[in-house]
């Protein structure tokens, strides 16, 4: 029972913070703004997922784990990979407007 | 617990929405990237909402796959996008 009411609120954290990071993809200005938003949100979103489902059924709970863990590894590595792709973009294009001189707001 | 998962597994349905929208009228390649990127996240989180919901473990699979070609996919763009080819 306290298991299943644990669970509830670890998926409702988790939604939490899903519609904060598509709220950020949507409404902040600049793409790399966007890209701090869901790179980082979205992984804890996933997390409270997941740690709701693993509460909910225990014999899922390592392949919980070995999907949190791979998300984990990789979704800050392609974010990198986009901030990192668009800014060679923008010196190739020789469009260097402002917003590309913040080389940490895009993690 | 049902209709707890039934509304969590509509509202990440409905989440998509806004991020295919950032991914049509985004003004740059990696605005289109990211919001790609955060869809495929939706759909895993999506998988295990319903493996859970219908009792099929081997969803939780499914979700694994979903990752695994979404990095190599956004990877593979970023770095045409960035290079002009991709090896």
């Amino acid at each position: 029972m306290i298991l299943e009411v644990l669970s509830g609120l670890m998926f409702l954290f988790g939604l939490f913070f899903l519609v904060v990071g598509v709220v950020g993809i949507i409404r902040l200005p600049d793409a790399y703004s966007r890209l701090h938003a869901s790179g980082k949100v979205a992984t804890v979103g996933l997390f409270g997922i997941l740690i709701g489902g693993g509460l909910l059924e225990p014999e899922l709970m390592p392949q919980l784990l070995l999907l949190g863990l791979f998300f984990l590894l990789t979704a800050p590595a392609a974010s990198h990979i986009i901030a990192v792709g668009d800014q060679a973009q923008r010196e190739r294009e020789g469009m260097r407007s402002s917003s590309s001189e913040q080389p940490s707001a895009g993690d | 617990m049902t209709t707890l998962l039934s509304v969590v597994l509509v509202t990440m349905v409905l989440l998509m929405l806004p991020c295919g929208w950032r991914a049509w009228r985004g003004p740059t390649t990696a605005d289109r990237l990211l919001a790609i990127d955060l869809i495929a996240t939706l759909l895993a989180a999506l998988m295990v909402v319903l493996a859970l919901l219908f009792e099929q473990g081997i969803l939780v699979e499914v979700a694994l796959a979903i990752g695994a070609l979404s990095f190599i996919g956004t990877v593979a763009i970023s770095r045409y996008i960035a290079e002009g080819s991709v090896f």
